[in-house]
């Protein structure tokens, strides 16, 4: 049974008159042990969904969905307080913005030590048990690669680089030990020899501790080197899920061949100074999407059953939805 | 391919003396020695804090060495400040794309104003000229004559990224230097921009010299590299030399951390 299963969410924002679906029949499930990518350009919805499992979103928004459950729970007919429950325990959340995220009156050793669950600190006294909360901190924040804990356990959030933010939050949602970790972005910016760093640390904790990892990025090169399975979404739509070395191979959406095609590291073949195939245009801002798949006015493919909203359709546990997929005579 | 810029022993310091008897940081860059030819693209990779950023704007001029000259098409350009002289030089030879390029542009004034003013302040041209050269260089980048009269805030990420390589490109320099230009863009939109900055080094045999983490991209356009640790340049040389054989400590640490992300089964399976 999956750990995490959300069955056609949707999520609709008022915008003064009209009514738009910023995520539009959404499903995305993690199993227990599994990295999960979750890929999409900005705008897509890929931190308005990381805010609907964390249950993050304002209040007027609406949430409606067939399935959203943890372990067989239904997680939207959840109390506020078994949710927060739920949020501090089962489940760690990266935010994107690392440094606006966290709380700027405090030091990030007290955000951290704060962050640490009362049944994982040992001790009798309360001596013994911020002993207990401090070594526990400079652990933590040593495994994620920061190595001069003194200075930054004692610095406020704005003193710190953007990178060490980053590092922090990422301490902060480990601390608790979850069993399923959403990192909403966590390598944006970062150089390569860190994020490979964070990236290893990541497969080491789903390796050693079976973390369950929802990671939400899109960058490829990273997800590729990490993740078992890839979830596409495009403009608050899923386009494509499966197997990450399936998709890698052969996608079947239009949408996942541009995507990985903007990528030249996967490509040795690709001669040096060549031009990269890309897709026409942007993505249509949230007050503009077109109707039926919501790729139609890019899509190299678009024909005119387009306008309509291609349903999902599954090979073995490939699933898209497209109506004229790539790749199809080979199969 | 003839020699376009020439710098040597550029060097800038920075001390940061927080308090009185606190042993002062001392950030040192340099010094540079540097060669660009016409038509080549140079990447600067390095850790955070190599003092990529700050190469960038010295080279351009936006912050003044300490010390140093640099050449640009044969004549001094000075890019050290110095007493004696009351200015310094000026040239349009040499322009930048800022990090946060939507961020760097004024929200309050038309395209067609962003890219007037640099005309105006460095050219004698008249008004109408300066429209017709305007809406040359958008319909170059692959705008529309009309965003002319578009504000920042109705441009996508794309577009805006465009804005600013026509601001760097309306004074037709010879070298253009960009801070981090694909970081901030989504996939499609980058490839698009790669595609752009080839397009118009073809066209116009620009120089160009850009600082990126990505390896990728720098492995696909880049002609030379050049890998900088702690204000110094440790390393030069070829794209394909340096990916396959890393000499630096620090070059080698950055191409083992890029190869062990490239998944190798793909090279052969790719189609």
């Amino acid at each position: 049974m999956p750990m995490l299963d959300i069955k056609n969410l949707t999520l609709e924002i008022d915008n003064g008159s009209t009514r738009v679906k910023a995520l539009d029949k959404v499903n995305l499930t993690v199993n227990s042990g599994e990295i999960r990518a979750l890929v999409g350009e900005s705008g897509s919805g890929k931190s308005l969904m990381v805010q609907a499992i964390s249950g993050a979103l304002p209040p007027q928004w609406k949430v409606t969905a067939d399935r959203m459950s943890w372990h067989g729970k239904n997680m939207l007919s959840m109390t506020a307080k078994e949710r927060r429950e739920l949020m501090r325990r089962d489940i760690g959340v990266v935010f994107q913005d690392s440094i606006t995220s966290m709380d700027p009156s405090m030091t990030l050793g007290q955000q951290l030590e704060e962050a640490i669950p009362d049944e994982l600190v040992n001790g009798k006294w309360f001596w013994q048990r911020s002993l207990d909360r401090r070594k526990t901190a400079i652990n933590t924040v040593h495994k994620v690669g920061i190595k001069n804990h003194k200075h930054y356990l004692n610095a406020y959030p704005h003193q710190v680089p953007t990178d060490i933010g980053q590092k922090f939050m990422i301490a902060m949602a480990l601390i608790s030990q979850p069993k399923l970790l959403i990192a909403d972005d966590p390598t944006r910016g970062m150089e390569t020899t860190t994020k490979t760093k964070v990236l290893k640390l990541f497969t080491r904790l789903n390796q050693t501790k079976s973390l369950s990892i929802l990671f939400v990025s899109h960058d490829l090169l990273a997800i590729a080197s990490m993740s078992h399975t890839m979830t596409v979404l495009y403009c608050g739509q899923t386009v494509e899920s499966g197997k990450m070395k399936h998709i890698r191979k052969r996608p079947l959406h239009p949408y996942t061949k541009a995507l990985i095609d903007s990528a030249p590291s996967f490509r040795a073949d690709l001669p040096p100074k060549s031009v990269l195939p890309s897709l026409d245009g942007t993505i249509p801002s949230l007050q503009h999407v077109p109707i039926g798949c919501r790729l139609g006015p890019r899509c190299p493919r678009a024909q005119r059953a387009c306008v309509s909203t291609p349903g999902v359709r599954r090979i073995h546990d490939h699933t898209y939805s497209c109506h004229f997929p790539l790749h199809m005579e080979k199969l | 391919m003839s020699e376009l810029m020439h710098v040597s022993g550029l060097t800038f310091r920075h001390s940061d003396q927080k308090r009185w008897l606190k042993k002062p940081e001392v950030f040192a860059l340099g010094p540079i020695e540097l060669t660009v030819k016409r038509g080549e693209t140079i990447a600067i990779i390095g850790e955070n804090r190599a003092g990529k950023s700050l190469l960038a704007k010295l080279l351009v001029g936006a912050i003044p060495a300490d010390e140093g000259e640099i050449f640009l098409s044969n004549v001094m350009y000075n890019a050290a400040k110095k007493k004696s002289t009351k200015s310094y030089n000026s040239s349009n030879d040499i322009r930048m794309i800022f990090q946060h390029s939507s961020e760097a542009m004024n929200p309050g004034i038309p395209v067609g104003r962003i890219l007037d003013e640099p005309l105006k302040l460095n050219t004698e041209l008249s008004e109408s000229e300066r429209k017709t050269l305007i809406e040359d260089i958008l319909v170059k980048v692959g705008l529309l004559r009309d965003h002319y009269y578009f504000y920042r805030h109705m441009l996508s990420d794309g577009q805006q990224q465009r804005v600013a390589i026509a601001r760097a490109m309306v004074l037709q320099p010879k070298i253009l230097v960009a801070d981090e230009p694909f970081a901030a863009l989504d996939p499609s939109v980058r490839s698009q921009t790669v595609n752009l900055i080839l397009k118009l080094q073809k066209e116009l045999g620009l120089s160009f010299i850009f600082i990126s983490h990505n390896l990728g991209i720098v492995r696909h356009i880049a002609d030379r590299i050049i890998v900088m640790d702690g204000g110094q340049i440790v390393e030069t040389g070829k794209t394909e030399t340096i990916f396959r054989w890393p000499q630096h400590e620090m070059t080698k640490k950055l191409i083992l951390a890029y190869q062990s992300l490239v998944p190798q089964q793909t090279l052969a399976t790719s189609e």
